[in-house]
Order: C-alpha cells, then structure tokens, then sequence
C-alpha cells in the first residue's frame, strides 16, 4: 500500500508536469528557463519557498534537533526569516535588473551591465561549481527515503528512476513544469508536517513520557557569533542564488515578487512541528538508524501505511523539485553564459544533455560516499554572496568597472578558499564575512583607481524615460 | 529620506533584532513546551511578526518604482 501510495503521487506528479504545457506548446529558451514572467504571486509563492522546505529542511533539521539538540536552530531558521526580507526588499531590483537587459542567469546580467565576457565566465563557472554539490544532496536524501520505503532493493536503481522523473519534468516544461509540481509538492509536505506533528502532540498528551526525558538537557546557548555573522551572510546570499534569480524573473511584476515575500515567513510555521516530532522521538523509543530518518520514522510509528507512502512522496519531490531548479539553473549557465552563441532552440537542446550529465554525475556522487560534495557544499553560501556587492554597485554606482567587480570576487573566493582549507578560526565568525569584506574593499579601492567613464547605474537607468 | 527609509527599517532591520532579542533576551531557564525551549518558540514567534511587518511596507511603502 505504501508502495503503491508513493508510486501513484510520483504519476500525478509528472502529470501535472505534462499538464503544466497545456497553452505553451513551442517555447522559447526565456520561455524554458524562466516562463517567460508569466507567474503571478501564487506560483511564484510556491516556487521561491521549494527552496525552503527542501529535503534538507525536512529530514535535516528534526534530524539535527534529534542527534544534537536547539543550538542550530538560531541560524537555520534566522536566515531563512530575514532571507524573505532581503527578498522582499532586493528581488523586485532584480527583476528590473534583469528585465533592462533581457537577461536569464546572472553571468547575463553581469555581462551586459559591465560589458565583460570574463566577469560573465568568471560568475558563470564559479555558480556551476557552487552548484554541482546541490544535486548530490538531493540524491543523498532521496537514498534515505527509499531506504525505509524498499528496504531491500538497489539503491541505485530507485535514484535513477527519481533522477529520470526529475529530468523528465525538465524536459517536459522547463521552469513551469517545476513550478506545477513545486505546488503539489508543497500541499503534500505541509499535509504530511501537520498530520505527523499533529498526531505526535496528541499522543505526547495521551502518554507523555517525552517530559522527563527532556525536562533533563539545559538550554544550549548557541555561538553567537558563528549564529549571527551566519544569519546575515547566507539571508543576503539567498538573493544571489542562481536558481532564485530564475524564480525571480519567473514572476509577472515586482508586486507579484513582494506579494509572496509577505505570505512566505508564513509558511516558516511548520518547523515547530518538525522540531516536536524530533523531541517525540527521542521520548519514546523512537531510534533511527540515522538521524536525519527521524521525521519518517515518526511518521511510520504513527500512520497506517498508505499515509506514510504520501508523507515519502512528499520528501521525495521535496528532492526532485530542488533537483529540477538546479538542473533548470546550470543548463542555461552552460548553454547561453559558457558557450555563447547558440540560437534559442540550441540552448534548450544542449541544456537537456547538460542536465542529463549533471543527473548523472550527482547520482554516481551519491553512490559514492558523496564526501567531496558534502564538504564542497559547505562552501555554497562563502561563494554565492560574492556576486552582491557587484550587483549592489551596477544597481547604485555609475563609476564601477568591471575590474573591479572581477578583482573583488577573485580576492574574496580566494580568501574565504584559504581560510576553509587551512581551518582558520576567526572567533566563530562565519568565514564568508571576512571574504565578503575583502571583495568590497577590493572593489571599491579598484574603481577608485580606476573608475569606468561613461557608465550609467541601473536604477539611473530606469529612471530616464525611454 | 525617512519616507525610504522607513520600510527597510520595518521591514529588515525590526526582524534581524527581534530575532537578536530571541537569543540573547529569553533566559535559559524558562521551561519547555512540547520539548522546545522558550528561546525557539520566541524565535519562531519572529514568522508571523516579520510577515505582518511586511505586509506593512508593502500596503504603505509604496511600489518603489524608479
């Protein structure tokens, strides 16, 4: 019955992509990468917060509260708070940024702004490597759902057939087939949070064994330090995601954008329930084998089997959703940042061997033990904020050359690679702010030096009529 | 410049303290409820109130169109 709940929401699932086509037959590549900013609020809504409730949010953070307890859940959940904000605030700049310029991936923006095709291939490949990680993640949580839902059958066969469904969403619709399912997705995962929650608080009440065994640990007091510089760094990084910035140009109007920036802490409210559900466990007998399994475990002490099959299928396209914005992301970046000059057509046809090669470089990842990744992962938000103060500059400042934009990102990668490799411990400081810090000192001192003539900021812009 | 001004201040900068305020403000041993501490649920209570804080900005900050 699990089996057959899981497999029949995987189905719809790629029906709704098949259905997400319906009035855009024959789309072109703006079309295909970003829907061409057709998404009203809602969808754009459902969209932007996928990235929210990832398979990380949903198995990784009960896991975490599970094997170590609250003192993540400052960072966690502080940056995704302010990261609506930041949204809320920045991401109707860059849907005119990118709509000045047509662009649809930031090394576009980048290129035509400061007119460089080395500031574009510099962005571009920095974003692929900050990328590749992403799918291996995806498929590390995807081996862990269909752990517990096929104990006994190839790991590897059961990622394939997710790694196909996620490129057939791709090659079905392109961002809108990941939008349609991104709502399902959605509907399932805050119905499966409610419904496991739910019933864990009402059987806490019936039984509540979980007071004395937590009444025991204090209150760890997080590093605040760490907690802090990590809250501000990756809540303003999260702009300068590559896949958010084909979400952002998905939308119809910046009103549209704030609309949902709104409504999204909202949905922010489930995780005291995943974090009820980690505390559950640890009070009843509730052992995973690994912690992350918590959330599924609990859910598997609790439900009858056909509704732990729609809670799987819910973390499942938790993973595929992810998996497809990213594919939907590098395919542009390689096709239209790394290899110019492909006719729209083109860039959708090479785009599908791009993600086809990405699926399957993140899956062997996987089935390796995914080391590398998980470690190069950790480096994702140090990288990804590098491209803010150049896009805060070609925002505000005329006078910016792209050198300058080029020497800060290279200074500021560079230092935060060498204080990762060589462990530094700065206090507990996040080690991006000091990479951050440097690239605007970089930038800055460069267009002091030597500052572009004839150059206009975007919001000048657009402020002059057309 | 206050007129500006005023949402960013709303909007981001009342959120990143209210947050600050969870950490640091909410003693330690205030007790639990359902096994999360007193600090999380605070933390938490930040959603809604950064939410109702935006829908502030966006129905009186204006479309801070160029």
């Amino acid at each position: 019955m699990m089996i057959a709940v899981f497999v029949a929401i995987m189905a719809l699932s790629l029906a709704l992509a098949v259905w997400s086509r319906a009035g855009h037959g024959r789309s072109d590549a703006r079309s295909f990468f970003t829907a061409s900013g057709q998404f009203g609020a809602v969808l754009f809504f459902f969209l932007s917060v996928g990235e929210t409730y990832s398979i990380a949010s949903m198995l990784g953070f009960p896991g975490g509260v599970y094997a170590a307890g609250e003192s993540f859940v400052l960072w966690f959940f502080g940056y995704i708070l302010l990261a609506t904000a930041c949204l809320f605030f920045l991401g109707p700049w860059i849907w005119r940024a990118g709509g000045l310029y047509g662009s649809a991936t930031i090394p576009d923006f980048f290129r035509d702004h400061y007119r460089s095709r080395v500031l574009e291939l510099l962005i571009a490949v920095t974003s692929i490597i900050l990328l590749l990680p992403i799918g291996t993640m995806q498929f590390l949580g995807l081996r862990l759902v269909f752990s517990g839902l096929a104990p006994g059958s190839s790991p590897l066969l059961l990622t394939g057939a997710a790694g196909l469904l996620t490129f057939a969403y791709v090659v079905i619709a392109g961002l809108r087939a990941s939008a349609f399912v991104a709502v399902l997705k959605d509907l399932l995962m805050m119905g499966s949070i409610v419904l496991v929650g739910g019933l864990a608080i009402a059987d806490w009440q019936a039984a509540p064994t979980i007071t004395a065994a937590v009444a025991s640990p204090a209150v760890e007091r997080p590093d605040m330090v760490f907690a802090l510089s990590t809250i501000v760094l990756q809540a303003v990084g999260f702009t300068m995601i590559p896949q958010n910035w084909a979400f952002l140009f998905s939308a119809r109007s910046p009103r549209a954008i704030r609309r949902a920036q709104v409504a999204a802490p909202l949905y922010m409210l489930m995780f005291p329930l995943l974090m009820a559900t980690a505390y559950y466990a640890q009070g009843h007998g509730i052992a995973p084998e690994q912690p992350d399994y918590v959330f599924l475990a609990t859910a598997q002490a609790l439900l009858p089997a056909g509704a732990v099959g729609l809670v799987m299928a819910a973390v499942a396209l938790s993973g595929l959703v992810i998996l497809s914005s990213v594919c939907l992301a590098i395919g542009p970046l390689v096709t239209r940042n790394l290899v110019p000059g492909l006719s729209g057509e083109g860039q959708q046809r090479w785009s599908r061997w791009v993600v086809a090669l990405f699926l399957a470089v993140s899956l062997l990842s996987a089935d390796g033990s995914g080391t590398l990744m998980a470690r190069l992962n950790n480096l994702f938000y140090f990288g990804i904020v590098q491209t803010l103060p150049g896009f805060l500059a070609a925002l505000l400042v005329a006078r910016v050359p792209a050198a300058a934009v080029i020497g800060g990102i290279v200074a500021g990668d560079t230092l935060v690679l060498a204080l990762w490799l060589g462990e530094a411990e700065l206090g507990g400081l996040n080690l991006g702010i000091p990479g951050l810090a440097l690239n605007i000192a970089v930038l800055a001192m460069v267009t002091a030096l030597w500052p572009r003539t004839g150059g206009t900021s975007v919001v000048s812009r657009l402020r002059t009529p057309a | 410049m206050l007129r500006h001004l005023w949402p960013v201040a709303a909007g981001l900068l009342l959120p990143a303290a209210l947050i600050l305020a969870a950490a640091l403000l909410v003693p330690a041993h205030w007790p639990r409820f359902l096994g999360i501490s007193a600090a999380s649920w605070c933390l938490f209570a930040c959603a809604p109130i950064t939410s109702a804080l935006l829908a502030l900005c966006y129905r009186l900050g204006g479309d801070h169109e160029p």
